[in-house]
């Protein structure tokens, strides 16, 4: 028998070594396929290409949509959305922009990254749009697990690769961290077989992003001659802006050469002037196409096939008393050779005292032409003797303005008077009479152009069923009786009530047509029926 | 002493003071008078003439005035009041009584306008008045309501005890007839005068019967109250005495102003107005006033249906106002003048003293006229909403207000009969009157004549189909329907035609109408479709039908003397009827035609007098706005006429007769005979066989040309010609293919007409477009068995 003393520790030793051997090797290998893991991801997810080399560069248009997921508050909480019908299939896109299309927001947020680039080439049925947007790494490496849904298949496509959701109807495909996705497969392939000549230009992309100045997008389009449009306009730059209350887009129209040279001939080729501000109604215009108005009535006469008013009213007038033709034809003479390029017109009112219903017009006009209402004193005051109603400028002095009495009183009777630099005319005394007792507001329209045009829906829309509830309840509108037509115009007050003003603004630029359109909405607590109207709906 | 006489004197005193008291009324009777200017502001338009395009006033040529006359018997008050206004307009009314004063019920307040046509307008809103009334000023309404009723409290507030008495007097040269030289005028002019208790003049109100519209053209836009305004002057002048001058128009629809004097202008305005206030102060002079009993007859009757709905009420306010012996009767509205003298001839024939009709009163409801006016292309006409029994409408529901009528006036409506159905149709056996028929005929195809006034009328002016495609019509926006204005200005159009219209026939329309429901107007115009669908070239319209006549005389009949075939061609679906009419006088006579159609296109009387009418392509070709269809005239022919002879000349001097063809067959002076009644004149028989087409005439179209020749091949050159014959060639198809006969795709009926058996045998188009059987009846057997 042994005394020796048996050790067992290396035994133990050896065991928690071999255990300690074993654990550093599984981390080595878990460090090892963590690194793997990561030098895949960081491989798959690297920024290989830019946008521009996916975006074609002959597209149609192209749409540029700036940080789209950081303005979707801005985008959902637009009442523009109330705009459109209860049942138009568009409303159910607001509710899909604010749930995240149905994605986690970290998702979202990463699957979509900065600037979105929509284009195509197709403008009348838009079949092969291209979206084009860049995604974040983790957005990039999201996506290549897609092979984990059901929703995303593979379609080798000769080698590209591109991915195909088909209940969504839409194809896409990755290249480094760029999305490129298209409804039309086709798209997809020519995205991603672009050459350098073929696609946009870094520089391009880059220009159209510097002159983004905050809005919600920026459209170019270009239109082929066979394009329906093509044949008016060469190309067009929209901008839209977007915020709580208000939308505003700008529109930069290069008009095709043939319809360029046509509307010169109709409105000349101006410059954007500084316009004045119309009288005050509901509807208003201002214009100034650098043509004194005479002209360029006389031209859309020859071109456009619109009667000349000054001619109109001459030969009606000359009709009426042939004893009277100079007198009348002395004042419209001296108002059509005083006129100049600018104008104001103004659909104030509808009076419905008159006869019958009477649009109220105000026209307001510059005369540099010569200070006509300089002449007015010279008029006489009181009608020819035992013709009381002749049809025959009168002046009257204690409202200093001079109307030609037609017939029905006021409504009908013509009337110009002083209006601040110019002269303000009326188809109706008593608007004239209201109008000419507001000092004309001497500002200008905020922007310059040739053409701006102003609404007050709300206004415009309940003026104008006055007359229409008018003529229902005479019998007069055809298949409608006050309450049918009360019911038939709910939508349409619903939406009128919306809108506190349309405002536009649009002018020549650089043999261009830039049009400034501005919707304001009405604040949400003037819209919301009251309970008497709620219950009368009820 | 004393005492004794006293006694003595005091029980006479006594008695004499207490009998007065038994005898004499209880009431004690108070009056007032006031009046207040109204005229607007200038500028204002003038109300009356549509020529004036509703411009405005240009001068006040003399004042306008709200004057009130305040009666009270204790037990009635009311407020009479004259205003120098065109017309009362609802919106007005409401508005004064809502401010006047609450002392007099509003069912006693008489408001009345002089119908001066130099006074305001502006206070209509009703769109489609707004064109002669001028703009909607509500400032100009409410201060014309505030002045009348200031002129009701002043009245209230200068009452004071008073007497009445009321008398009528005689003019012959005042006024005259607007429409006919020396037509009929109102010589009465009815006074009323009320003095105070001490015999001072409180009013003088005069009833008399003429157009305020003599202010002359220099003027015609000044305000003033014309003849009536001197009128005033005058007899408040004459009176003195702070007497204020009342006036009432009567019925003066077709009543003017005449020119007693000879002058013109404002002279001639001042002179009648003058001469009319020396007359009723003349006649006030002789009223003997006392103490009187006020009744006051209120109702809101409906009135009848009517085309113009969207410019007149559905019911109507009517007033009487009994003062004593004397019955006021207020028209909303201008009765021409028969109107007023009938009504008066009723009113005295009742037992009252005195009778005075005021018009334009409490509405205005525009011109009313009697039956024999209906028609007549005049303006008082035209703008009678109504119908032609507008006239015995007022009569029936004034003579309800009147106290003396102890009778339900409402006429019993005729006694209807049941349609009886025949192969294809239907049978109607009328009698009575000629409403009673048109009634009858009404009620048995209401709903019938209702959809076809709703589908041939209404529809297409609803559609713009009816309307003219020139002019303003043609310019309204597809969106705008017309036809609320466009079916009364059809409705005034279409009335023109019945100037030469017989009234049974009037009468047997408007029964129709009356069992229908429709307005007069509205079956009229149904009546006249025929040639307005045609006349204005319209779509399916336009295929007209081309009938075909056929007589048998001479020695082509047998004993029978004579037989007219007949087939009738028609575009449209309709219902057939075979009516037998038994009118209270003239002939029985039947007709053969549709359930809404009044004319006669083939029709025969008891006498054998046969009367067809032949469309032709040219059928409405010289039709005048005068002129009624010819199978309108037709139903009077039948009825009064016995002979060929007399039914042609009176064809003839109607004139009516201009595209289509009338064949009038039957008996002669001598023997049966034939005639057709052309635009060009008259053409007899030249042969046994008598048709259309004369022998070698080119001027036949030839489809009319082709028929004809196939009825002479199929009836031969000689031989007899017999009923069966006759049926057979009737409702064999006609060629090419489908046979030698005449029946066609539009053939509607076809008859035979046996005049000297008064035997009609008719057949109607079957479902499958085939004749039916033939039905016999004879008009003979039917006189004789009365």
């Amino acid at each position: 028998m042994s005394e020796a003393v048996r050790n067992y520790q290396g035994m133990r030793f050896s065991r928690a070594h071999r255990r300690r051997k074993t654990t550093r090797r599984i981390v080595y290998a878990l460090m090892g396929l963590v690194l793997g893991v990561l030098f895949w991801a960081y491989w798959n997810t690297r920024d290989t290409h830019n946008m521009a080399s996916l975006i074609p560069g002959e597209q149609s248009y192209a749409v540029y949509v700036p940080d789209l997921l950081s303005r979707r508050d801005t985008i959902t909480a637009s009442p523009l959305w109330d705009l459109l019908p209860a049942d138009s299939p568009y409303t159910g896109w607001r509710q899909s922009l604010a749930d995240n299309l149905g994605l986690p927001e970290w998702v979202l947020n990463n699957f979509i990254y900065g600037l979105c680039h929509v284009s195509g080439r197709d403008v009348d049925q838009f079949s092969d749009v291209l979206l084009v947007t860049r995604m974040t790494s983790v957005g990039t490496l999201l996506e290549k697990l897609h092979g984990f849904s059901d929703l995303v298949r593979a379609d080798h496509a000769g080698g590209l690769n591109i991915r195909v959701v088909p209940d969504f109807g839409i194809y896409y495909a990755v290249r480094g961290r760029v999305l490129v996705v298209s409804p039309n497969r086709e798209t997809v392939i020519r995205a991603l077989t672009l050459t350098d000549e073929t696609a946009v230009t870094e520089e391009r992309l880059a220009d159209a992003e510097r002159s983004l100045q905050g809005e919600l997008l920026l459209g170019r389009f270009r239109l082929a001659e066979d394009n329906t449009f093509g044949q008016y306009i060469d190309g067009a730059e929209v901008r839209v802006w977007l915020d709580k209350s208000d939308a505003r887009a700008v529109l930069r129209v290069r008009p095709h050469p043939v319809w360029r040279e046509t509307l010169e001939g109709l409105v000349g080729a101006p410059e954007a002037k500084s316009l004045r501000v119309p009288p005050p109604g509901p509807v208003q215009i201002s214009a100034d196409f650098g043509v004194p108005v005479p002209e360029l009535w006389a031209i859309w006469g020859e071109k456009g096939g619109i009667p000349d008013p000054w001619e109109s009213a001459t030969t009606f007038l000359e009709g009426q008393n042939p004893a009277y033709v100079a007198q009348n034809r002395a004042l419209l003479d001296a108002l059509r050779n005083s006129a100049g390029s600018r104008w104001q017109l103004t659909w104030a009112d509808i009076n419905m005292d008159a006869i019958l219903p009477v649009p109220e017009f105000l026209l307001a006009f510059d005369t540099p032409g010569g200070n006509v209402a300089g002449i007015f004193p010279g008029l006489p005051a009181a009608p020819p003797a035992g013709d009381p109603w002749a049809v025959v400028p009168r002046y009257d002095a204690a409202h200093d303005l001079v109307s030609i009495p037609l017939m029905a009183g006021p409504a009908f009777a013509p009337t110009v008077g002083a209006y601040g630099e110019g002269l303000l005319l009326s188809n109706s005394e008593t608007a004239a009479a209201r109008a000419l007792g507001i000092p004309a507001d001497e500002g200008a329209v905020s922007e310059k152009g040739n053409l701006y045009a102003r609404a007050v829906p709300r206004t415009t829309f309940e003026m104008c069923m006055r007359a229409l509830e008018e003529l229902a309840e005479y019998g007069l509108l055809k298949n409608q009786t006050p309450a049918s037509l009360e019911n038939a115009a709910a939508p349409y007050r619903n939406l009128a009530n919306k809108i506190a003003d349309v405002r536009l603004v649009a002018g020549m630029e650089d043999q261009a047509v830039r049009v400034d359109l501005r919707l304001t909405m009405t604040p949400a607590a003037e819209t919301a029926p009251t309970e008497e109207a709620q219950s009368a709906q009820q | 002493m004393f005492p004794r006489r006293f006694v003595r004197m005091l029980t006479p005193t006594l008695l004499i003071v207490v009998g007065l008291l038994v005898v004499a009324p209880a009431h004690a009777f108070e009056a007032g008078a006031a009046k207040v200017e109204l005229t607007p502001p200038i500028g204002t338009p003038l109300n009356g003439y549509g020529d004036r395009l509703a411009r405005g006033s240009v001068a006040r040529h003399d004042p306008l005035w709200a004057r009130c006359l305040y009666l009270n018997d204790e037990e009635t008050a009311v407020f009479l009041v004259n205003t120098d206004l065109c017309m009362i307009n609802p919106a007005l009314r409401d508005r004064v009584l809502e401010l006047a004063p609450p002392e007099v019920p509003k069912e006693n307040i008489f408001l009345t306008a002089t119908h001066t046509h130099s006074g305001p307008g502006a206070m209509e809103e009703n769109l489609f008045v707004r064109f002669v009334s001028g703009r909607f000023m509500p400032d100009v309404l409410e201060q014309t309501a505030r002045s009348i009723a200031q002129s009701m409290r002043e009245a209230l507030a200068a009452k004071r005890r008073a007497a009445i008495g009321y008398d009528t007097g005689k003019q012959l040269v005042l006024s005259a007839n607007r429409r006919v030289d020396k037509g009929p005028i109102d010589e009465q002019i009815g006074v009323i005068r009320v003095d105070d208790a001490d015999g001072n003049p409180i009013a003088i109100l005069a009833n008399f019967a003429a157009h305020p519209t003599s202010v002359p053209d220099s003027d015609q836009y000044s305000f003033s109250a014309d003849y009536v305004g001197f009128y005033y002057d005058e007899l408040e002048t004459l009176a003195g005495g702070g007497c204020i001058a009342l006036f009432m128009n009567g019925a003066e629809g077709n009543q003017t102003i005449n020119d007693p004097e000879g002058r013109s202008g404002w002279e001639r305005t001042e002179s009648v107005g003058k001469l009319l206030a020396a007359r009723v102060k003349g006649i006030a002079n002789d009223i003997d006033c006392g103490e009187v009993k006020l009744r006051v007859g209120y109702a809101e009757p409906s009135l009848p249906p009517t085309m113009a709905t969207r410019i007149q009420p559905a019911q109507v306010v009517l007033q009487t106002l009994e003062i004593n012996e004397l019955l006021m009767c207020f028209w909303p509205g201008e009765p021409i003048v028969e109107l007023g003298l009938e009504l008066r001839r009723q009113a005295l024939a009742m037992g009252y003293a005195k009778q005075f009709s005021v018009g334009l009163s409490n509405n205005y409801l525009m011109y009313f006229v009697n039956r024999e006016y209906f028609g007549q292309p005049w303006y008082e006409a035209k703008v009678n909403f109504f119908g032609p029994g507008i006239s015995d409408w007022f009569y029936t529901e004034f003579t309800r207000l009147m106290s003396k009528n102890t009778t339900d006036p409402t006429p019993a409506p005729p006694a209807t009969v049941a349609p009886v159905e025949v192969p294809g149709g239907f049978e109607l056996k009328l009698s009575g009157n000629a409403y009673a028929r048109g009634f009858q005929r009404g009620a048995a195809f209401a709903a019938d004549v209702a959809e076809q006034y709703s589908q041939r009328v209404e529809a297409p002016v609803k559609s713009a189909e009816l309307l003219p495609t020139a002019g303003a019509w043609s310019l309204l926006p597809d969106w705008i329907d017309a036809s609320p204005l466009a079916l009364p200005t059809l409705a005034i159009a279409a009335r023109t035609r019945l100037e030469k219209v017989s009234l049974d026939t009037l009468r047997e329309i408007e029964g129709m109408a009356a069992a229908t429901g429709l307005p007069f107007d509205g079956l009229w115009i149904l009546q006249n479709t025929r040639a307005m669908e045609v006349a204005e070239n319209r779509g399916d319209f336009f295929a007209f039908p081309l009938c075909t006549v056929v007589t048998a005389l001479d020695d082509r009949v047998a004993e029978s003397g004579m037989l007219v075939g007949r087939v009738f061609d028609w575009p449209r679906e309709e219902t057939p009827v075979y009516i037998e009419h038994r009118p209270d006088t003239g002939h029985v006579f039947c007709e053969i035609g549709f359930t809404w159609n009044a004319g006669i296109f083939s029709g025969m009387n008891d006498a054998g007098l046969v009367v067809c009418v032949e469309s032709t392509d040219q059928s409405t070709a010289g039709i005048g706005p005068g002129d009624a269809p010819i199978e309108v005239h037709l139903r009077a022919v039948l009825q009064e006429s016995a002979t060929v002879e007399d039914a042609v000349t009176r064809l003839r001097a109607l004139d009516a007769v201009h595209g289509d063809v009338v064949l009038v067959a039957g008996p002669m002076k001598k023997g049966f005979g034939a005639q057709l009644v052309t635009a060009n004149g008259i053409r007899e028989p030249d042969s046994g066989l008598f048709t259309r087409k004369p022998a070698g005439d080119g001027t036949i179209d030839r489809d009319a040309r082709a028929r004809y020749e196939r009825v002479a091949a199929a009836l031969g050159e000689e031989g007899i010609v017999t009923t069966q014959t006759l049926e057979s060639v009737l409702t064999t198809p006609s060629g090419p293919d489908g046979g030698a006969g005449i029946w066609n795709s539009d053939s509607r009926h076809a008859v035979i007409f046996v005049p000297a058996r008064g035997e009609v045998r008719f057949t109607f188009r079957k479902d499958d477009g085939s004749p039916g059987p033939f039905v016999v009846r004879r008009l003979k057997e039917l006189r004789d068995s009365e």
